[in-house]
């Protein structure tokens, strides 16, 4: 079994040469190719659900074996209950983006042979337990999106696209600096470079002496990755590329912009600036917190005031984020459990409203609530779109926090987890609540209640394509917001190991 | 006795069930399964109701209940221990309570497949309103806080799903959207309440609760400056403001009848607004102790009289309903907060009864007549007999005439309304809301008897001569205003909810004898079953698994019957005044309410009094935009507050942060690099130093790449940050 985390990471680059040696006349093959490698990888990641240990918090399915001799780099794989989930995040996603492409008729094949090469660096992010292997995904993972964003975007796109490549980039260089700074720390040592083996706070009494004054190593530090992994998140006030990049970006792209990139600065601090850092957290967890709440309340009131639809959503990005961050800086069994739950509750609901934004695109070729000129973009979508509200409502309510679908337990969960530790904080954070059940149920009523507007008039409800990848999102959103306990199993070693940790300091 | 969860779970599961297969399946299904909805629920009711007699005629215990545990989710790891339990707990109220709501839904769903039927959208509403029919089941049968607070989101949901089914009506939409945004106000800091009660006592359960409160768990805590109980008392009431509509919540309400008529009844009577009382009787002892009655009290009898006054000045017909609606819960709310614990809550199932039923009615006059604007109704009762009937007893009961339903419920609030006021030695303000109450009972019995009038007497004003007379028969087979046809599904329910409008049900006779009698004992069924939760009881009682029935039969028998002849459960009664209180306080509900009967029948029937409009025309204007509450709200605090804060927010971050602290570093650059150009140009070529030009150049490539976006600054500034940190850090 330990060989499946190659397959899961190897297999979308074997796709990405299978769709490279196929003519670029040949769009269905292509297609095909890609559907195929994302379905296998899937099922994989079902298969790797089935056989994962939930008792326990170690690594599964380790490989390691030596890369770099000379500087201790290995190719050090492995998975606990927190990347597991985010691996099927990743293949489900993946596989739904594919099947959400088959619109894309520009240059086929480069899309599609960018969008698997993306999906193998991600996985890489995820498994990887060296930090220069975990560096060099965490960047070649900016190439594939660079191209999606700069090439198949909106009229704005090379600005989104740059953007979006420097300001992650100036986050990663930081984080840069943290990882050389520990390879020094430990001494070169043959560990130097193991992510494990920094975890448990063995930095808490080294200092770092800069222009002769001396500091706190972990206080550095920490900041250090906060920043490579705060911008990623994005934490306010980090977060201006993301709107850019959402409203830019092709749909496919912002679906797996939202649903898991986004997820990769809040899994760097759950697998690497809070277990290596532990003492720094602690204290800058009052920080972290009020962070996150900013995020929870400023995307929110941003998200409200928004006329363009993906903008909206890509703001609500931002609020639902905080809520993550917020659950992290509690550091409690219940915030860091709800946080993780909601990293993937998140990634579900967030890409339904990706691709139902999608969807309408494609018909209208348009995303205004409200055009420019005052009149109105929609109008009375329900009417003529009944399978298409149908979804949409699912997603919405999974989105703002409904009772019986996702959001909603991760969501107490947080609250239970902040309460705990920032009560003030928590006070003011259900305004976010209130704020985002406003925007969201807003933009319905003002896109799909009231007479059919003129100009909807011939779109056409969601197709069988359509509705065949929605319906895994829909049936995750509805079974984990009634069930949740098969992914809070999965995770709660892992986690109840990091709170066990944080405890101490 | 010993109950499985086999036995109770059907009363909730049935009707999701029902949920499920209309929602999946029901086009396909003859009449969008309709019947299938109707039948859920009745399966409710007949397990609903064997518990019910279980309660009532095996034993007569106050402390007699079930209680069921399962684990949902289990977050336990190492010595961390966090589960999430939900349970089944049913005491003497909820078996009350469900067989209430499982009956009077199932007439609602009867009459729906009748008022729905030919409307488009006749599927749809049978997906919601088996849905919201289990929620408010599950929200009773919940144990816990928590479970509570989900079944109140879904009804939420359902509501406004209900109230927005018309959605090519621009108005449904907004009134979805009011109804939704408005109660979520009071969810959220009902959400906040359940985590801070969960985190400091560890439970969110009932029964903790109570045995918390008992053990003084709660005392010497305090959040953000005020005591704990009283933030978390405080902000359990504020959810049930939000569901229950109390001001200044209570917006939402009356817009909510964007809906067809059978989904307003359901929202009005049986379900939703009952769940804020509810939630405030179950968690009485938290208010008590967190010291808030008197809010609660104050904010009922600002309710129950506001409300009382806009409805007078009504002419939708399903407008007046909706103003009694949040009167009469106001009433319920102030009954909770003078500690009239019982009747507060006979106040629940009598307004349930009377107001589905006038909801129904109102229903069978607008699908009859097309027409809901009073002052183009009149003469009525010709045509729609039976709704006639039924109306004329909901009527009588909501305006406390006595031997009606409405009366023994109000009447015993009211009572306890005035010793609370003006002999429980409170502050003398709180004299107001006696005087709220008594003032608002007045108006309740004079706009109803207005809506009685000029809708069913005085002359027809419907548009039916154009067609000629003569079709006047005696079950009104006129073919204009369309006839009451003789269909059960509409009568049946009338019929039967109207029966229930008598009092004696409630309250045996009036005496406090005989129905109880039949059962072997002195006092009424209601008084002894009911009573507000006494907290010591709950302290050796943990909340384990499968707990049997605690069956004590006969032991509490003298003790209730001492504790409650009135339902009191305020601090430390006087008896003797409490009983002057009701006296004093029945003589003067029942003139009152025939003042207000009066009233109306010399404005609308002789005509002698003018009516209101025309006496004070500036003031009924007022009542007419509702006091100005929606104006406040959407004109000033949203439209005028929020939005642009909103806006300007975004522009904010948009606008200036992102303009010019991020992307400024690229203006930034481009000076640098222009500036290094000239530099290199005008300085170095010029003077010629050529040793100091190679540094410029460099400084000049590295710039310039910055500023055209390539990859390779990547690179570069990889170079550089490493550099300066090998150079700052001595490694």
């Amino acid at each position: 079994m330990n060989g499946i985390l190659n397959w899961i990471l190897w297999l979308p680059i074997i796709g990405m040469v299978g769709v490279i040696l196929t003519p670029k006349a040949k769009e269905n093959v292509i297609r095909l190719v890609t559907l195929v490698t994302t379905s296998i990888t899937l099922l994989l990641s079902v298969l790797l659900y089935l056989k994962f240990d939930t008792s326990t918090p170690d690594m599964q399915f380790v490989v390691k074996v030596p890369w770099i001799a000379q500087f201790h780099i290995n190719y050090f794989l492995g998975i606990d209950g927190i990347t597991m989930l985010m691996t099927f995040l990743n293949a489900l996603l993946f596989f739904i983006c594919t099947l959400s492409s088959w619109t894309i008729h520009k240059n086929v094949k480069a899309y599609f042979a960018l969008l698997l090469m993306l999906q193998s660096t991600v996985f890489g992010v995820f498994f990887s337990l060296d930090f220069f292997l975990f560096y060099v995904y965490w960047e070649v993972m900016l190439l594939p999106m660079f191209f999606l964003i700069g090439i198949w975007g909106g009229e704005n796109r090379e600005y989104a696209a740059i953007k979006f490549f420097l300001y992650t980039f100036f986050g990663s260089i930081f984080m840069l600096v943290g990882i050389i700074a520990l390879y020094y720390a430990t001494g070169k040592g043959p560990d130097s470079f193991n992510i494990l083996a920094h975890q448990g706070g063995k930095f808490v009494n080294e200092t770092v002496s800069i222009f002769g004054h001396t500091f706190s190593f972990e206080h550095i530090f920490f900041w250090f990755m906060f920043l490579g992994f705060a911008i990623k998140v994005p934490v306010f006030p980090f977060h201006t590329w993301l709107p850019h990049a959402h409203v830019q970006a092709p749909t496919a792209v912002s679906v797996i912009l939202a649903g898991v990139l986004l997820k990769m600065g809040t899994y760097g601090f759950l697998r690497i600036a809070f277990p290596i850092f532990p003492k720094a957290a602690v204290d800058s967890s009052t920080i972290i917190a009020i962070l996150g709440l900013i995020s929870v309340i400023y995307g929110a009131f941003c998200a409200m005031a928004q006329d363009d639809v993906k903008k909206l959503v890509a703001y609500s990005s931002v609020s639902h984020m905080g809520f993550v961050m917020l659950g992290l800086s509690a550091m409690t069994t219940q915030g860091v459990n709800g946080a993780v739950l909601q990293m993937f509750n998140h990634g579900t609901s967030t890409a339904m409203m990706f691709l139902l934004i999608g969807i309408l695109y494609e018909r209208s070729h348009h995303r205004w609530i409200v055009k420019p000129d005052g009149s109105k973009g929609y109008g009375g979508l329900s009417t003529k779109l009944p399978k298409y509200t149908t979804v949409f409502i699912i997603g919405m309510f999974a989105s703002l926090g409904l009772p019986g679908l996702s959001g909603f337990i991760s969501e107490a969960l947080i609250f239970l987890g902040i309460y705990q530790k920032f009560t003030t904080i928590t006070v003011i954070a259900v305004v976010g609540l209130l704020i985002g059940a406003a925007y969201l149920l807003w933009m319905f009523k003002r896109m799909f209640f009231g007479e059919v507007n003129p100009e909807t008039e011939d779109y056409e409800d969601m197709n069988a394509r359509e509705v065949f990848y929605m319906l895994p999102l829909c049936i995750c959103v509805i079974v984990f917001g009634i069930f949740p306990s098969p992914l809070l199993n999965v995770m709660k070693a892992s986690v109840g190991h990091l709170v066990e940790l944080m405890a101490k300091f | 006795m010993e109950y499985t969860v086999g036995s109770i779970a059907p009363i909730f599961l049935s009707p999701v069930i029902a949920f499920v297969i209309n929602a999946f399946l029901g086009r396909k299904l003859p009449r969008h399964g309709d019947w299938l909805a109707t039948l859920s629920i009745f399966i409710s009711f007949i397990f609903s109701a064997r518990i019910f007699g279980d309660f009532l005629f095996g034993k007569f215990a106050t402390d007699y209940y079930i209680h069921k545990v399962f684990t949902w989710f289990d977050l336990s790891y190492g010595t961390q221990i966090f589960k999430v339990d939900m349970g089944i707990y049913i005491d003497n109220m909820s078996a009350i309570m469900l067989l209430m709501v499982s009956g009077v839904a199932t007439l609602i769903h009867l009459f729906s497949t009748w008022y729905m039927d030919h409307d488009e959208k006749h599927g749809r509403f049978f997906v919601f309103l088996p849905l919201f029919t289990s929620a408010m089941l599950g929200l009773v049968l919940s144990d816990n806080l928590f479970s509570l607070f989900i079944f109140w989101e879904i009804m939420g949901f359902c509501s406004y799903s209900l109230i927005g089914i018309y959605n090519k009506k621009e108005k449904a939409g907004d009134a979805s959207l009011k109804a939704f945004m408005t109660t979520r106000v009071g969810d959220v800091f009902l959400l906040l309440g359940i985590v801070a009660i969960w985190m400091v006592l560890g439970s969110v359960a009932y029964v903790d609760i109570y045995a918390a409160i008992a053990e003084g768990k709660f005392t010497g805590l305090s959040v953000l400056g005020i005591s704990f109980a009283t933030f978390s008392a405080l902000c359990i009431f504020l959810g049930a403001m939000g569901k229950s509509a109390q001001f200044p919540l209570q917006v939402w309400l009356p817009d909510a009848m964007m809906g067809p008529t059978p989904g307003s009844a359901l929202i009005h009577a049986a379900t939703m607004v009952t769940a804020g009382v509810w939630v405030s009787l179950r968690m009485y002892p938290l208010m008590v102790l967190g010291d808030i009655t008197w809010f609660i009290a104050v904010i009922g009898a600002i309710t129950a009289f506001g409300a009382a006054t806009i409805a007078t000045v009504q002419t939708d017909i399903k407008a007046v309903l909706a103003y009694s609606t949040l009167s009469q819960l106001g009433y319920m709310i102030l009954g909770v907060g003078v500690g009239s614990y019982n009747a507060a809550f006979m106040h629940v199932i009598t307004h349930a009864m009377f107001k589905a039923c006038l909801f129904l009615s109102a229903g069978s006059i607008i699908h009859s007549v097309h027409e809901q604007e009073m002052p183009k109704l009149g003469g009525l009762r010709k045509y729609l007999p039976y709704t006639h009937f039924a109306m004329m007893c909901c009527t009588l009961a909501i305006a406390g005439i006595p031997f009606f339903s409405g009366f023994v419920s109000k009447d015993r609030i009211l009572g306890d309304a005035l010793y609370y006021g003006f002999m429980a030695g409170q502050n003398p303000l709180l004299a107001i809301v006696p005087i709220l109450g008594f003032a608002g009972a007045g108006l309740t019995a004079f706009y109803m008897f207005r809506m009685m009038f000029l809708t069913f007497y005085g002359e027809n004003k419907a548009h039916h001569d154009d067609h000629g007379h003569g079709h006047h028969g005696d079950h009104g087979h006129g073919h204009e205003i369309h006839h009451e046809h003789l269909d059960a599904r509409q009568n049946v329910p009338l019929l039967i909810l109207s029966v229930f409008t008598l009092g004696f049900w409630f309250c045996g006779t009036l005496t406090g004898q005989g129905f109880g009698k039949v059962f072997g004992s002195k006092t009424e069924w209601f008084k002894i079953l009911v009573e507000a939760p006494k907290v010591e009881k709950f302290v050796n009682s943990p909340r384990e698994p499968f707990s049997k029935v605690d069956s004590k039969p006969e032991a509490h028998l003298e003790h209730a019957h001492y504790h409650h002849q009135t339902g009191y459960a305020g601090p430390n009664p006087d008896e003797h005044k409490l009983h002057s209180a009701h006296t004093i306080g029945a003589i003067a509900s029942i003139i009152i309410a025939f003042s207000g009967v009066f009233l109306a029948f010399l404005m609308y029937i002789k005509g002698s009094v003018k009516p209101w409009a025309s006496r004070f025309p500036g003031f009924t204007k007022v009542l007419q935009n509702k006091y100005y509450f929606d104006d406040l709200y959407i004109e000033v605090i949203i439209k005028k507050g929020l939005l642009n804060l909103n806006k300007g927010l975004s522009w904010f971050d948009m606008g200036v942060y992102d303009r010019f602290a991020v992307d400024g570093w690229a203006t930034v650059n481009r000076w640098l690099f222009k500036a290094s150009k000239w530099f290199d140009n005008v300085v170095v070529d010029a003077i010629g130093v050529d040793g100091t030009g190679v540094a410029v150049n460099l400084f000049n490539l590295v710039l310039r790449i910055v500023q055209s976006g390539k990859i390779q600054f990547y690179f570069v500034m990889l170079v550089m940050v490493l550099a300066s940190y090998i150079w700052t850090l001595n490694i």
